[in-house]
């Protein structure tokens, strides 16, 4: 899924039209997630490089942001913490100095309500706790216990909650973070990541014994990146790796992570995640490059910001390490191959839009409307806005505004809403006249085959009509009296054009499908379907039936003539034709909520369609049942294969059609 | 008819079917001969010649040797002497001020630096030669040399006003010269072609042009100009050592169709749009404008700490291209030098400043007496009673739907009336019009553009339209786009009408090839003709203005300078034939050509070394040439854009739709995030009025820009009127002289 999600990206990035005529202001791209389609699409940008005077680090590898928005940064070869201010002038250095206060190679750090500064001094093996002032306090070493005799004790991060309790990040430790509360004691290990059974280790486990299950490396879980403790004291792992496999972790008290250790898409290459006053998730990847903003759930919204490593400019970053945002919801990142830190400020249609979604996840639709309104004035394209505004509306009352922009978000479930209402309100408007229409179409379809059967009688057609009417009349009973009607088709010569008749209606119903099924049950742009590759994927199955069956049924002694088995198929078929139009008609007029009514249907029509097919091989080719049953799965199987050699000749008849379109393209570009 | 056929003999049978056949043959030659302008009979008609200006010539004569160890004059003016030692290091003597400016840091400054070996060496030299062997496996490595290096051979010459330095390198068998020259603004210094002779395996890679002149120590007063999008100060800081490794950027952007330029992942930035660069120290200070060759020039900026203790600036001159070669799609590419050399002079001109003048506004008031002089700076404009907005209308573009091609309207042109009637109905009594997406189902062949779209209502509703908009006496202009083309979908291949690069092949990038200037000059032809028979009054073209190439192709090839002359003559074609011609961006060879400038940069590249932006390009055209920055309703930060472009003296124009712009949502032109008009009339009506208030400084120059506070902007223009804008209160106030406005 996160591959997908890249590969997305990156595909979307790729297919950007050259002659823009807009040009280069920042030096990167902003995008948004539009879940509805899956996909990435081009935003104005949110976040833009803040002006700031380029402080000069060594290696900042930690970072966070204090009580009173003050910076802290961990400079590990410099050895020292530096507090800096908004505008990036330092305010303060400590840790350099000689005495107990010294650091060696300090990797994280962490700093609670009231300043006092956690640093996790890597190169000594021990915290360090400063004053808000820069002074030593005390520190904390490897705590006593036997439960800790192997683990080296080499803290690389920390996070403290309310309390004092620390939560230490040990260096290549799997069993996740080792907690010690304020007098230093072991309190256990909290919030270990799950070691993943892939398949391959599935397979070893039963295949391999004792001795070379030894000999294979460990599957060890994936170590923790970095944490981070939010406002309500949930505690936020990112552990990079593993295409997302819980990636970034939403841990409470008790060690259970909200997010169920889903796989979050676009964050497999996390470095570090942070959070904001409003719960939107803040990462910083090294694998998709940029920055990624999650809503509380995990779900991506926005993807900004580039890395490079031989940048020269600000936005683009060498190497990030750490990220979080302050109270104005800036964003900073640490850059450890720069060597200083990069700020980042919302614009204002970025601001419109945090703004918009954070009202709208909490519920506070009528509140989010004007902030919607504004980015939709500056915005007419980002689906956010019309699934914001379609939802205000629904709240409102206002069905038919909801019903427009939520279907240009394409969001079925919110679009299904508003239509349940609106078709509550047209039902009792107008109830007599879907009471008349409901009476006159079941007297229709209870008199009206009577009425034409007399009018027939009275006129009956010409000689010339009567075997094609015939034969039509056939396609209909083959549904109810299968066995009967294939027993008459059978070594019948049905007319080439009643076929093709027939075989035309139902590539016509299919295309009525695909454009006409109701929005709710079909969420796609009409004009931008590719109708030949539909249609070319609805008859395949069917072709591929036909010769399969014939050809197992030959070689099976089965009587049926291929002219039989195509007559056969085509009239099987049947189902399929009858029973879509009312599928369509009623997709236009049902909710989500009554899917069921729908997907029995289709269920109903796909048993029956396997079943008419059966019957036909059972009547055209003269098996009896058992038989019968063992051809249509060697048929099947048959199917499978072909599909198989189709798709072996075509990789390499690609390769070879690759060869020559390649010597054409030479030749037409040089000489 | 088939028994007749059956009666004659095999002969004539035989007979009959051949002259049919040749019959067939010539027909079918007949009709498919391509009626269509070849490249160079567009060029005769259009009066674009390939008029080359004559290269510098050497000067011969006796050689002269500076008598006394240490500076001797060796030129002299009214204004300037010329010093020179026998290590060719020169100094410039400002005779008003009595301030020397010299090539290399004087001893004092060298016992200081703590480089060592060829970098002191370079420190001491007055150029920096680079040099490459184009044949053989060691190719790449380039190798550096300079006036210190080991059997180099100095020698002068003098006449003509012009001081000459011969330089020989014995053992690489390389020659070249310097020549120096005094104006009555300050120096000239060029490299002419006929001094380069590479006579061995060796050949010159790159000059660099006094690499420390006028370089300054780190914490000093002063600062480093450099050619950032309008233009950028690099303080002379003490704390800026290993975050920047320096500016260092090509003119006009990197060469485009060179692969090893493709492989810098994603460098988004402002190209240089003018070869200039500047150095003030104290109250001295210098403009440098590259004023021959500078389309193959590097402008480098160096902090202390990567070549020396000194911040330095200076231009570095390539001959040659190193280029990645593809020898099979499997292997990784090789690095190649270009064989041969771009055979064009350098110069650059430095002009003196000095007192009130050194400053980046003395700076670019030099540059615009620079550009003046060169005939580059068209008249200032007129003055108006009110001031013109630009108003870019976007008729649509084409989308895939439904398994085809079609074209998605966004404003038709009886709606374009009713829109520019409603703008009017508002108070805004000027405007220029351009129209995007006219083309015959928008940009999907590059190549057949007519006739116009007829879901936009095809000629006739175009000439209502550009009839009524001619009683309101609002010129409208067409854009277009006669670089880019896809290949697929257009009707011109790539093979004869592309650039090549350096190996050989036709450069693509995405299905995309860049058309070759002839070819460009033959479609802007054909499309002028027919445009100018409609009543169009002029045309917008696309990265005419903003993208200049080599086009290495064996027999058509073109340099970049080359490029330049034929864009420049078709922007002046297209203003003698229609009236109007405008590009983006606003590269300084189209400034005389051109009516208005879109898209002006106004923002850095965010780049490490540049400290404030200052708008020095501005300076050097207000007045002359009207621009605008971004569009009215595509900003980001919208105040803080809009107060931008009131400091910078830009005029107001809006990119609008008659539709919603979701219905360009799947088509070419989805760049457009809120373009409908109606949502857009009442910021637009304000906008305006804002800009009006500028209405009286439409022609006038500006003479000084300064920061009063760290938010706080004042503009002054030629009649004494101040802008001064405060981005704090997010406002901003026009002081006429004599009261306020």
């Amino acid at each position: 899924m996160k591959r997908m999600v890249l590969l997305l990206l990156l595909a979307s990035i790729a297919c950007l039209s050259l002659s823009e005529a807009v040009h280069a202001e920042l030096p990167y791209r902003t995008f948004y997630f539009d879940k509805n389609q899956s996909t990435w699409l081009r935003l104005q940008p949110i976040y833009e490089p803040s002006d700031m005077s380029g402080v000069k680090l060594t290696e900042p590898v930690d970072l966070q942001i204090g009580p009173n928005d003050n910076v802290y940064i961990a400079d590990k070869s410099a050895g020292r913490i530096v507090v800096l201010s908004q505008d990036g002038e330092v305010l303060q250095t400590f840790g350099d100095e000689e005495g107990d206060g010294a650091l060696n190679s300090p990797e994280g750090l962490s700093v609670t309500a009231d300043g006092t500064v956690y640093v996790a001094d890597s190169g000594n093996q021990r915290i360090a706790v400063f004053h808000p002032d820069g002074s030593f306090k005390r520190e904390y070493k490897k705590p006593d216990s036997p439960l800790l005799a192997d683990q080296h004790f080499v803290p690389i991060k920390i996070a403290v909650d309310r309390r004092g309790v620390m939560y230490v990040n040990l260096n290549s430790s799997y069993n996740g973070l080792l907690r010690m509360d304020s007098n230093g004691e072991f309190k256990g290990y909290f919030g270990a990541n799950k070691a993943q059974q892939t398949v391959m280790s599935w397979v070893k486990q039963l295949i391999l014994n004792k001795e070379q299950l030894a000999k294979e490396s460990a599957n060890l879980p994936r170590p923790i990146s970095n944490v981070h403790i939010d406002k309500d004291g949930f505690l936020f792992t990112a552990t990079a790796g593993g295409d997302g496999k819980a990636s970034i972790r939403k841990l409470n008290a008790g060690g259970v992570d909200a997010f169920k250790g889903k796989i979050v898409p676009a964050a497999a290459g996390i470095v570090d995640a942070a959070s904001d006053a409003g719960s939107f998730i803040y990462a910083v990847d090294s694998l998709i490059r940029g920055i990624v903003i999650f809503d509380e759930t995990a779900e991506p919204l926005f993807y900004f910001g580039f890395v490079d490593k031989d940048t020269q400019q600000y936005g683009v970053i060498g190497f990030p390490t750490a990220i979080d945002v302050d109270s104005s919801n800036n964003i900073w990142i640490a850059d450890s191959r720069i060597g200083t830190v990069h700020k980042f400020s919302r614009t204002e249609f970025g601001s419109d839009v945090m703004h918009a979604l954070a009202l709208y996840k909490e519920g506070r639709y009528l509140e989010s409307e004007p902030y919607w309104n504004r980015v939709y004035a500056r915005n007419d394209m980002y689906n956010g806005t019309f699934q914001g505004l379609g939802k205000v509306y629904l709240q409102k009352g206002e069905y038919d505004e909801a019903l427009d922009y939520l279907k240009t978000a394409f969001d079925t479930e919110g679009y299904s809403k508003a239509f349940w209402q609106i078709r509550l309100q047209w039902l009792q408007q107008s109830f007599l006249l879907v009471a008349f229409i409901a009476v006159s179409l079941i007297l229709l379809l209870l008199y009206g085959p009577r009425l034409i059967r007399r009018w027939l009688v009275k006129h009956p057609p010409s000689k010339r009509w009567e075997r094609p009417l015939y034969e039509l009349k056939v396609f209909k009973n083959v549904m109810f009296h299968p066995y009967v009607e294939f027993y008459k088709l059978k070594e019948a010569k049905v007319s080439g054009w009643v076929v093709w008749l027939l075989l035309l209606g139902v590539l016509a119903v299919k295309i009525c499908a695909l454009y006409l099924t109701g929005f709710v049950f079909n969420p796609v742009e009409t004009s931008q379907i590719n109708l030949l590759t539909s249609l070319a994927i609805f008859i395949a199955p069917w072709v591929t039936w036909v010769i399969a069956n014939y050809l197992v049924c030959s070689i099976r002694d089965g009587e049926g003539r291929f002219r039989e088995v195509v007559q056969g198929s085509v009239y099987a078929l049947s189902p399929y034709f009858f029973l879509s139009i009312p599928i369509i008609l009623l997709s236009n007029v049902l909710t989500l909520e009554e899917r069921i009514i729908i997907d029995s249907l289709q269920g109903v029509m796909l048993i029956w369609q396997a079943a008419m097919l059966i019957v036909m091989t059972q009547v055209i080719h003269n098996f009896d049942f058992t038989e019968t049953l063992k051809n249509t799965a060697i048929t099947a199987f048959t199917i499978g294969v072909m599909w198989l050699f189709l798709f072996i000749i075509s990789g390499l008849s690609y390769n070879l059609y690759d060869f020559f379109y390649q010597l054409y393209k030479e030749a037409t570009f040089i000489g | 008819m088939v028994k007749f056929i059956r009666r004659l003999s095999l002969r004539a049978k035989v007979l009959s079917a051949a002259a049919i056949i040749v019959l067939v043959a010539i027909l079918a030659f007949v009709l498919a001969k391509d009626d269509k302008l070849t490249p160079a009979e567009a060029m005769t008609l259009a009066g674009i010649g390939q008029t080359k200006a004559p290269n510098a010539a050497l000067i011969e004569g006796e050689p002269w040797t500076p008598p006394a160890a240490g500076f001797t004059e060796a030129l002299s003016n009214d204004s300037f002497a010329l010093y020179v030692n026998a290590k060719a290091q020169i100094s410039i003597l400002d005779k008003l001020t009595g301030h020397r400016w010299s090539s290399n840091p004087a001893e004092e400054q060298l016992a200081q630096e703590q480089v060592k070996g060829q970098l002191i060496e370079n420190l001491q030299s007055p150029f920096i030669l680079t040099y490459v062997k184009t044949e053989g496996k060691d190719q790449t490595i380039r190798q550096i040399a300079n006036a210190l290096s080991k059997g180099v051979e100095t020698s002068f010459v003098r006449g003509d006003g012009v001081l000459q330095v011969n330089y020989k390198l014995a053992d690489q068998k390389l020659e070249f010269a310097l020549q120096y020259e005094l104006t009555k603004d300050g120096l000239k210094a060029r490299i002419p072609t006929e001094g380069v002779k590479e006579n061995g395996d060796f050949a010159v890679f790159s000059i660099d042009l006094l690499p420390y002149f006028g370089a300054v120590k780190a914490g000093e007063d002063g600062y480093l100009f450099v050619p950032d999008g309008p233009g950028g100060i690099i303080n002379l800081d003490d704390e800026r050592v290993s975050v920047s490794s320096g500016y260092i950027h090509q003119v006009y952007g990197l060469e485009v169709t060179n692969m090893n330029n493709w492989s810098r992942s994603g460098e988004r930035r402002e190209d240089i749009s003018y070869p200039v660069f500047g150095v003030k120290h104290g109250d001295q200070a210098f403009v440098a404008i590259l004023s021959k060759g500078g389309d193959s020039a590097v402008i480098s900026a160096l902090p202390p700490g990567i070549k020396s203790s000194l911040y330095s600036i200076f231009s570095g001159h390539l001959y040659r291209e190193e280029y990645l070669y593809q020898v099979s799609r499997m292997a990784v590419p090789i690095k190649a030098i270009q064989k041969d050399r771009l055979q064009s002079d350098r110069e650059v001109e430095f002009r003196f400043l000095n007192g009130e003048a050194a400053s980046y506004v003395g700076m670019a008031k030099a540059y615009r007496s620079y550009l003046d002089e060169q005939g580059s700076l068209p008249e200032p404009l007129q003055p108006v009673e009110n001031i013109p907005l630009y108003l870019k209308i976007m008729g649509g573009n084409y989308e895939k739907a439904f398994n085809g091609i079609r074209y998605a309207s966004a404003t038709n042109f009886p709606q374009a009336t009713e829109m520019v009637n409603r703008l009017v109905g508002l108070g805004i009594s000027n405007m220029q019009i351009v129209y995007y997406g006219w083309q015959y189902k928008g940009d999907y062949d590059m190549y057949k553009r007519f006739p116009i779209e007829p879901s936009l209502g095809g000629e006739e509703e175009a000439r209502r339209f550009i009839g009524k908009m001619k009683e309101y006496g609002f010129p409208v202009m067409f854009e277009d786009d006669f670089v880019w083309v896809n290949e697929k979908e257009s009707t011109i291949s790539g093979k004869s009408n592309g650039i090549r690069g350096i190996e050989g092949t036709m450069f693509v990038d995405e299905g995309w090839f860049i058309s070759r200037p002839d070819r460009t000059v033959a479609m802007a032809y054909e499309t002028i003709q027919k445009l100018k028979d409609i009543g169009v009054s002029g045309i917008l073209y696309n990265w005419i203005g903003e993208m200049v190439f080599n086009d290495y192709d064996k027999q058509h090839g073109s340099s970049r300078s080359e490029t330049i002359a034929v864009y420049r003559d078709l922007l002046d074609y297209t203003r003698q034939e229609m009236g109007n011609s405008g590009v983006y961006r606003g590269n300084d060879y189209a400034l005389g050509s051109t009516n208005f400038i879109f898209g002006m940069p106004y923002e850095s590249s965010y780049d490490f070394m540049v400290d404030e932006t200052v708008p020095f390009y501005p300076i050097a055209i207000h007045g002359n040439v009207p621009y605008t920055f971004g569009d009215g309703n595509l900003r980001n930060n919208v105040q803080d854009e809009f107060l931008k472009a009131i400091e910078y003296g830009g005029m107001p124009s809006f990119f609008l739709t008659y539709e919603n712009s979701r219905e360009l949502k799947y088509s070419a032109s989805n760049f457009l995030f809120s373009s409908q008009y109606d949502k857009w009339l009442d910021w637009i009506q304000t906008e305006y009025e804002s800009f009006n208030k500028l209405a009286h400084v439409y022609g006038l120059s500006i003479v000084n820009h300064e920061q009063l506070s760290p938010n706080k902007f004042a503009t002054t223009y030629e009649d004494g009127t101040q802008v001064i804008v405060d981005y704090g209160q997010k406002t901003f106030h026009v002081e006429r002289k004599g009261g306020a406005s």
